[in-house]
């Protein structure tokens, strides 16, 4: 299967895009614009199989969900960290598992990290999800 | 030839050679012969042996893919006799002293066509006991 980690990093984009009101990139976006998502890619493994037939491509999707004092960013974090419903974003990543025909199989497999960043002269909630994708 | 790494073994199944390699992670072509004991009065307080009759397997680890291999597979398991496949170290380049081709028959008598825990990849592990004579091959092989 031909394929690029940029095409990945957008269908992972294009997956997040289908969560309701949330801004998502395939790169990480210069200005804070909660809330946003965006893949990073952490670890490739080739030689899964012979000929190249299992590469391991292993994202962290970072999403900055809004204010950490506000009250609406904890509430949509939690939509954010549900296994299922309109804006969880396992449900969204895993709608399609082949992002469009990109890859062979997508797994998110855990959400952590939850923390604050400073941006913008104000701190804002996020957390990470680990998403592995076979190619 | 250096010592290497197995990153292209290609590895042929079925009475249409289907090309199976890219699905393989582990392959082992197990050639064994029977060990058979001729010891005897004279053989001066030792035992003495002969090679006997061949009888080798091949072992696969793979990934499982429905519509391709778990059907191809399932098919040659269903139908119960022997198909060919071959084995070549080095990729689907002629055969040669460093890429010499084994070819053989396999009975496939076992199957998985599922396999593996709750977020896992599918495999299938088998092992197939090899019907007849290994064919090696390439020159100088």
């Amino acid at each position: 299967m031909s394929y690029s980690v940029t095409d990945i990093k957008t269908g992972i984009s294009n997956a997040l895009a289908t969560i309701p009101g949330l801004r998502a990139y395939a790169q990480q976006p210069d200005n804070v614009n909660a809330p946003f998502a965006w893949p990073m890619l952490d670890s490739i493994t080739y030689n899964g199989a012979m000929r190249g037939g299992l590469i391991t491509n292993v994202f962290t999707v970072s999403v900055v969900v809004g204010r950490s004092a506000e009250r609406t960013a904890q509430t949509a974090l939690d939509g954010y960290l549900s296994y299922e419903g309109a804006t969880s974003v396992r449900a969204a990543l895993e709608a399609d598992r082949t992002l469009g025909g990109v890859v062979s199989n997508l797994l998110v497999e855990s959400a952590g990290n939850i923390a604050t960043m400073d941006g913008n002269d104000a701190v804002y909630l996020m957390v990470d999800f680990r998403v592995v994708v076979y190619v | 030839m250096a010592k290497q790494v197995l990153t292209n073994v290609a590895v042929t199944f079925g009475t249409a050679n289907t090309d199976i390699t890219s699905y393989v992670q582990s392959v082992s072509l197990n050639l064994t012969k029977a060990e058979v004991a001729t010891t005897s009065f004279g053989s001066s307080g030792a035992v003495t042996r002969i090679a006997g009759l061949a009888d080798n397997s091949i072992t696969l680890e793979l990934h499982q893919d429905y519509p391709t291999i778990e059907k191809l597979f399932y098919d040659a398991w269903n139908a119960g006799t022997a198909v060919p496949m071959t084995v070549k170290p080095n990729g689907t380049a002629a055969a040669s002293s460093s890429n010499p081709q084994f070819a053989f028959n396999v009975l496939p008598l076992t199957w998985q066509s599922i396999n593996g825990a709750v977020g896992d990849i599918a495999t299938a592990s088998i092992t197939y006991p090899i019907d007849g004579a290994v064919t090696k091959t390439g020159s100088g092989a």
